[in-house]
């Protein structure tokens, strides 16, 4: 499931990150990276999502969300 | 010297300011528009060090300018390897986990750390319990807690700090870093075997920001909210300072003008004395103090937003607009408030974290067009245009917004191709209350670099202005002489010079020049040198030309050669794009630097004439 699509409130993990390199590896830096746990918080307008990872709050734009597919924990 | 590092949005500038007091200054990075605040830090009664505040950053792997002077620092002073040199790095306790990421990798530099973890509070507010002590041991760091908003744990830092200073360890040696150890993942890795270690305890739970969020975030309630608060914020900085700024205005043409001239006149000095006072050092000093209340709102409510929390929501919401143009979210506030006054404005691009985008934003405010531009346009569309007055207006307000986008759409594709819209990711920092203190300590620290910074530089333009006013071009009169016509003085003497350059414009005349050399001083000085070189008084509401519209029209009428309207769109055009006033011009000296002020300058001049011309050569046409 892609990023952009995610429920609020349903931890995810991280499942495969496409981006730029260097987009990518500063996503990896915030802890965005296969694996990962992640939690979509709010559904901010624009199609912003804040995030949850390592419980910090990061707002991702449209086109990083639609670029991260993530999948249910425990699936 | 100590160089403080850490996210942005972690109160890295509160410490900074805590610490360093009024003893600071803000210089560039060599070679860059990146600027760094170094300071003096007093440990304690005989013990004082250097203290750099360091852009802030999440990772040593630079993205931007300012992020490549953070890592550049740290790795020039772990070269150095000086035993007195230092890195504090602030850690987040919100945010532990990508701290400590940053600190492992200032750490893989080489550098000597002390840890000093903010926030802690808020931390500890949402479920987590973060043993210092333990978190300490496990990082093998000193690491102090503190909260830079309440002073609470400065001491202890400078303590930390003293220690090492007293005692100076000799720094980790330099090891060669494989890169897969540096990679995120391995960096993270050892992140969470220091979380294990010092058992952080992090029971994720909802906070009050999320609450906040949750409602502040939402379409329907966020963005409603969002240009509520750009509407009061472009309030603020013109109907709450206009009256302020008059008031400090008239406190210097009144009391503080008659009291210099009973002294001049006490001391018998000469007229051309009086003249240079009161035009040339007092016009200037009451224009930085004219300015000054309104420096002091802008200043106030930059830093409420910043510190409240709500600029990283403005960037947020902004971002979808502004990433088409290739601006960061944070540029609408300072274009929005350009519309009232360029030079807050300008002073609100600092909100923008890369010096890339500060700058591209900082070249575009000047074409927001402000309310002193605006006195323009309603006086020559009443004079050229009295039954279409209002749609002129409408245009030339429909012109400064295309002007904006077409600006920052050509500057975004060209000389600013590197910083383009990278995509949105953003840490959103906690809400917190702003503390009084710091606020008061914040506003003071940069209302004192606006006046000597951006002072300096008004007064001497505005000398410069008065010599040209006062001193005759021939020597029928004598300088400063209150009986001379203007067209008699260098000033009278440079316009009839630089007059010819308009014609493919369609006004080449001195009365149009005149106006808009003392345009490039003020705006609003504009309709009053009509007034002034025609002899005329200058009408009470610029809406209403009466006579000194008719003696303009028929000046444009021969200078166009029978397209008197076409010129005057040509002239508001030409007032829209040329440098607004010289307070924007010294603001961005003090912002930008000397270079890139004066090539801002000579490219909208020329951009400006460009358009005019355009405009009035269609024109003429229809």
């Amino acid at each position: 499931m892609l990023l952009s699509e995610c429920p609020a409130g349903v931890a995810h993990h991280v499942h495969q990150v496409e981006a730029p390199p260097a987009h990518q590896r500063r996503l990896a830096e915030m802890g965005i990276y296969p694996g990962q746990n992640i939690t979509v918080m709010h559904r901010a307008p624009f199609g912003t999502r804040i995030v949850v990872v390592q419980h910090q709050r990061i707002a991702l734009d449209r086109s990083t969300t639609q670029h991260v597919t993530v999948t249910t924990i425990g699936a | 010297m100590i160089l403080l590092v850490g996210h942005p949005n972690v109160g890295k500038s509160t410490l900074f300011n805590t610490l360093t007091g009024s003893r600071q200054k803000t210089m560039n990075a060599p070679r860059t528009t990146v600027t760094m605040e170094t300071g003096t830090w007093r440990l304690d009664d005989t013990t004082t060090t250097g203290l750099v505040d360091l852009p802030g950053t999440y990772s040593l792997l630079p993205q931007s300018p300012d992020e490549e002077v953070t890592a550049q620092e740290i790795s020039r002073l772990a070269e150095k390897s000086a035993p007195d040199d230092l890195v504090i790095v602030v850690l987040d306790a919100t945010a532990l986990a990508s701290s400590l990421y940053l600190l492992r990798q200032v750490q893989q530099h080489g550098a000597t750390i002390i840890g000093a973890l903010t926030l802690n509070d808020v931390a500890h507010t949402r479920g987590s319990t973060i043993n210092t002590a333990a978190l300490a041991h496990a990082v093998g760091i000193p690491i102090v807690e503190l909260n830079p908003r309440t002073s609470h744990g400065i001491n202890d830092l400078a303590h930390a700090v003293t220690q090492h200073l007293n005692a100076p360890a000799a720094p980790p040696a330099q090891q060669k870093i494989t890169p897969h150890e540096s990679s995120p993942e391995h960096i993270f890795d050892w992140v969470a075997s220091v979380l294990d270690a010092a058992e952080v305890n992090d029971t994720a739970t909802t906070t009050p920001t999320d609450t906040i969020d949750s409602w502040l975030l939402r379409p329907w309630l966020g963005i409603p909210l969002f240009f509520a608060v750009l509407w009061s914020t472009f309030h603020l900085t013109t109907t709450v300072a206009g009256p302020l700024q008059d008031l400090a205005e008239s406190f210097i043409t009144g009391p503080v003008t008659t009291g210099l001239l009973a002294l001049t006149s006490a001391l018998h000095a000469p007229p051309w004395v009086d003249s240079m006072l009161v035009d040339g050092l007092l016009g200037g000093v009451g224009t930085v103090l004219s300015f000054l209340p309104l420096m002091v709102i802008i200043f106030t409510l930059i830093y409420l937003l910043e510190d409240s929390g709500y600029l990283a929501r403005v960037a947020v919401m902004g971002n979808h607009v502004m990433q088409k143009l290739g601006l960061d979210g944070r540029a609408i506030l300072p274009l929005v408030i350009g519309f009232g006054c360029n030079i807050p404005a300008l002073s609100a691009t600092k909100t923008i974290p890369d010096s890339r985008h500060r700058l591209l934003t900082g070249l575009l405010v000047p074409f927001s067009s402000c309310t002193a531009r605006l006195v323009i346009y309603l006086f020559l569309a009443s004079a050229f245009f009295p039954n279409h007055a209002g749609t002129v207006v409408f245009l030339m307000y429909l012109a400064s917004a295309l002007t904006i986008t077409l600006g920052a759409l050509v500057l975004s594709r060209t000389a600013f191709r590197s910083a383009v819209s990278q995509p949105l990711l953003l840490v959103l920092p906690a809400y917190q209350t702003p503390r009084l203190t710091q606020l008061g300590r914040a506003v003071f620290i940069r209302c004192t670099s606006f006046i000597t910074r951006a002072g300096v530089l008004i007064l001497s333009l505005s000398l410069g202005v008065w010599v040209l006013m006062a001193f005759p071009a021939t020597s029928e009169y004598s300088i400063g002489d209150p009986t001379m016509p203007a067209h008699e003085s260098l000033f009278g003497a440079t316009a009839d010079t630089i007059a010819p350059i308009f014609a493919p414009a369609g006004f080449d005349d001195w009365h149009a020049s005149a106006a808009l050399i003392t345009g490039f001083v003020a705006k609003e000085a504009v309709v009053g040198t009509f007034a002034t070189t025609y002899g005329v008084d200058e009408p009470q509401d610029p809406a209403l030309a009466g006579d000194l519209g008719a003696r303009l029209r028929a000046t444009f009428d021969e200078s166009s050669g029978g397209h008197p309207g076409a010129a005057a769109l040509a002239f508001m055009v030409f007032c829209l794009v040329y440098t607004p006033c010289l307070v924007t011009v010294a603001e961005q000296r003090r912002l930008f630097g000397g270079r890139i002020t004066a090539l801002a300058a000579a490219g909208s001049l020329t951009f400006a004439w460009v358009l005019a011309v355009v405009v009035f050569q269609v024109g003429r046409l229809l």
